[in-house]
């Protein structure tokens, strides 16, 4: 297990280097961020000026060096665009994200579960049909355009609900955070549903087809003739058998949620990391760019060691070489 | 499993439990007044100096004051200096600074924090080392005197130092930019009570302000980038105001009892520049012009006025801007000193504008890489930087094929294209023809002529400081003659005149073919009143709530 964990540990340095190395490169590529910064009738020299100020008059190998010497201090850079260190302003979004985030990953499981495994059970009633048609409703559909369409019937057209932004923040167990109180979370479901609609689409389906296959082996034969109550045969017999794909794509789709959240970020105008990337991007805040990149990929790399471990927890036959 | 779902049911109540300490929101008392705006996007950073950008510097102002301050109409007004003397000469301007002020942590305003923060100006972080281009120096002459000498006469200089904030030395000597960000201290309206980035700024006013006290006690601002969803909050009622309505929404609000649209002309003009005044135009190119003599056909007067002729442009503002947008004739906004009202539109004539072209010289080809045109040029633009920016080029591109004239539209995003027209872009001189907005809020006509039409060459400014966003290197002697003069001319009367001719010679030249001014658009509830900037600044003081 030992060996396992270092195994995995150099893995993702060896990943995170790569990473660095190339959104540095790119990044460089997608536009001057001196120009946007510097006034638009300023003279040459003032641009000038401002490029040395950001050491970006150095040839791109000595920037890079330059940055990965102070990663190592663990120093990732000052934001362009903030003026503040870029590792602080990440943090400082991560909460809200994780939010959305949090609820999403509950709501996926929660129903995609219970849907997945009903319309696996009996795939021919009218109800699983009505399932499954609302799946690919929920893959096809945009998820703006349905975040859109729900803040227009539930906000604007009822008034159930608020149309966009973070609520109050609450304090449990000396962590401060919006779901802790009843105004954020009706700040919070519109846009960990929005986050969810995909992902529960693809899970149904994902957990129907594998429970579809599961039901028709024989042990189920033999656990409902010892007399196992169905609920049991389906939720301590079936379903953990047909979990590893599912959890395999569900850290996917974990890891997709935290990093690219940016669209629905941007429609529920919710402070998370997305619309920090996406903000970045557009100017060329590289130092913000680079550090995010390097975190996501150090996440996805995480995750994905996670979901190893709880195949060995779900399958005793599986062993990790 | 038992054991789970108990120690789980635990859990939930102890968590539903602490939900119940959380502090209520206080019941507002009948003494205040509490508005919430949804503005398009977050402040960058609450240090005034790094940022010369419109939202930034509106919300820096309700913080920090400068000496002199901004009325409605763009003109100037005392703020931190309650009067000032200006030299025989005009080399001397000596401003009286306001005695009762203090800064939000209790220090006392002097002139030492006045020479501190133009001190501050010129380092390399802060935009506004402009501001103090023609001054020489600057002292204190006592503690409520500053004295700042010219180089030569800076008649616009109010213009110029009403942006530059005034910080307080104590507080910020010797810190970097960042901690200053982090806490501000100004002398403005209202303090900085809560700041979450992205997602609140909260303003409190400043019961110690040294002025007229604004109505609203408390304002609160949203950044929204996303337009669909500013909208839907006003319709919501979960703000109270929005900026930049889009155009698609404003009917349906309208229709809406509980709300009031806001509509005035605003500051940016879009126009179109173009090479005509080099034998050599985008030297470093990949899409050259391509004639068929070989030459630079923005150099005659005939092709350029041909071009005008051949743009509609009430089509456009009606087509493409839905109506929410004024064609102008020149840069200057029509309040500001020194405008012409004399200049007319050119009409849209495409048959006059293919005469033009025939009698300049670029007649129709019938062979060649040409066939079928006169001559091929590359239009430069934005597509996401400017309301309906691509599809205004687009129909630029439209018009100008029917005369004759071939367009390779090359659309950028706005991070790559103000790189590529800047004159320091690394790739060279790329572009000969351009559509760009500029927006000035100086009030002044000579500021904008002196940016947008004094003389620069490809090589480099003519005049520094002069002409750097003049990027057809359009030159005129007598132009500059007149800027010069009116730059040096105190009697607002006699400048307007110089810079009256300053248009009209322009107009004549076709130095620049402006197209039209953007509409600032807002949408209250009908309990607000509000009375916007004309420079898009929106300010919790020109907030009123009617009860």
């Amino acid at each position: 297990m030992l060996k396992l964990v270092i195994k995995r540990l150099f893995q993702m340095v060896l990943v995170l280097l790569i990473v660095s190395l190339i959104v540095f490169i790119l990044s460089s590529m997608i536009g001057d961020p001196v120009s946007l910064m510097v006034p638009e009738n300023a003279s040459p020299e003032e641009v000038q000026a401002a490029r040395e100020y950001l050491g970006l008059d150095k040839p791109i190998h000595v920037q890079y060096l330059i940055f990965m010497r102070d990663v190592v201090k663990g120093n990732f850079g000052r934001s362009y665009r903030y003026y503040q260190p870029a590792m602080k302003v990440i943090l400082e979004r991560i909460p809200a994200t994780l939010e959305i985030v949090f609820l999403s990953v509950l709501i996926t499981g929660v129903l995609s579960v219970l849907f997945g495994v009903y319309a696996g059970a009996y795939p021919k009633r009218s109800s699983s049909k009505t399932i499954m048609t609302f799946s690919i409703i929920g893959i096809s559909l945009p998820s703006f355009w349905l975040g859109m369409m729900m803040i227009f019937i539930f906000s604007i057209y009822f008034g159930w609900l608020p149309p966009s932004g973070r609520g109050q923040l609450g304090t449990f167990l000396g962590i401060k955070s919006s779901l802790f109180t009843l105004n954020g979370l009706k700040h919070l479901i519109l846009p960990a549903i929005t986050l969810s609609l995909a992902n529960i689409a693809t899970l149904i389906r994902l957990i129907r087809a594998g429970m579809q296959e599961t039901l028709k082996q024989d042990y189920i034969k033999y656990a409902r003739s010892k007399g196992v109550s169905q609920r049991d045969v389906l939720y301590k017999h079936a379903l953990p058998n047909t979990l590893i794909p599912v959890i395999t794509i569900f850290g996917l789709q974990v890891g997709e949620l935290i990093a690219f959240t940016t669209i629905t970020e941007t429609v529920f105008a919710w402070p998370g990391i997305g619309k920090l990337l996406i903000d970045s991007i557009y100017s060329v805040d590289k130092p913000i760019i680079v550090s995010y990149l390097m975190i996501v990929s150090a996440m996805f790399v995480m995750i994905n060691f996670l979901v190893d471990i709880t195949y060995i927890i779900i399958d005793p036959r599986v062993k990790i070489k | 499993m038992r054991k789970l779902s108990f120690i789980g049911l635990l859990l939930l109540m102890i968590g539903m439990a602490s939900m119940c300490f959380t502090p209520q929101v206080a019941a507002k008392s009948d003494e205040s007044f509490e508005v919430t705006v949804g503005i398009e996007g977050d402040v960058l950073s609450f240090d005034p100096y790094v940022y010369d950008e419109t939202i930034s510097n509106a919300i820096c102002d309700h913080v920090y004051e400068a000496l002199v301050l901004t009325d409605r109409n763009l003109q100037s007004v005392p703020g931190l200096a309650e009067s000032w003397e200006i030299s025989d000469d005009l080399l001397t301007w000596t401003f009286h600074l306001r005695k009762d002020v203090k800064f939000h942590n209790g220090n006392q305003f002097t002139a030492d924090d006045v020479i501190f923060s133009f001190d501050r100006a010129k380092e390399p972080y802060s935009k506004y080392s402009q501001v103090l281009g023609l001054v020489k120096d600057y002292k204190k002459l006592d503690d409520y005197t500053v004295a700042v000498n010219f180089t030569s006469p800076d008649v616009t200089f109010l213009s110029r130092i009403r942006i530059l904030s005034i910080l307080d030395k104590e507080s910020f000597e010797g810190k970097d930019e960042g901690y200053v960000a982090l806490h501000p201290n100004g002398t403005g309206k209202y303090k900085l009570a809560e700041y979450v980035r992205e997602d609140r700024i909260v303003f409190t006013r400043n019961e110690d302000y040294w002025g007229e006290k604004p109505q609203v006690t408390k304002v609160i601002y949203k950044p929204i980038t996303n337009d669909a969803t500013r909208t839907a909050n006003i319709l919501s009622g979960n703000v109270d105001l929005i900026v930049n309505v889009p155009v698609r929404d404003v009917d349906r609000l309208r229709k809406n009892p509980d709300l009031n649209i806001i509509q005035q002309p605003g500051l940016r003009v879009i126009y179109l520049n173009y090479a005509g005044w080099t034998d050599n135009p985008s030297p470093d190119t990949k899409y050259p012009i391509i004639s068929p003599k070989g030459d630079n056909p923005f150099k005659s007067l005939k092709v350029r006025q041909a071009m005008r002729h051949a743009i509609n442009i009430d089509e456009i503002v009606e087509r493409i801007m839905n109506g929410f947008a004024t064609p102008t004739a020149t840069y200057c906004p029509e309040f500001f000193v020194g405008y012409n009202p004399d200049i007319k539109i050119p009409e849209y004539n495409p048959e006059l504008a293919k005469k033009l072209l025939d009698e300049a010289g670029y007649p129709v080809q019938d062979s060649g890489q040409l066939k079928g045109y006169r001559f091929q040029v590359t239009l430069d633009a934005p597509n996401d930087r400017y309301v309906n920016d691509a599809q205004v080029a687009q129909a630029i591109a439209g018009y100008l094929e029917k005369v004759g004239i071939k367009v390779y539209l090359n659309l950028m995003s706005r991070n790559v294209f103000f790189t590529y027209i800047r004159t320091s872009n690394p790739m060279g001189d790329v572009t000969h023809f351009l559509m760009t907005g500029w927006a000035d809020s100086s009030g002044e006509g000579v500021t904008k002529a002196l940016d947008l039409l004094y003389s620069y060459d490809q090589t480099g400014p003519v005049k520094e400081g002069f002409g750097d966003v003049n990027r057809g290197y359009y030159k005129n002697p007598e132009v500059d003659r007149l800027i010069d003069e009116a730059l040096a001319t105190m009697d607002v009367d006699k400048r307007a005149e110089l810079v009256r001719k300053v248009w009209e010679i322009a107009h004549n030249d076709v130095a620049y073919i402006p197209l039209y001014f953007e509409h600032d658009i807002f949408a209250a509830r009908k309990n607000i009143m509000y009375h916007p900037m004309p420079n898009k600044y929106v300010y919790a003081w020109d907030i009123e709530i009617v009860k």
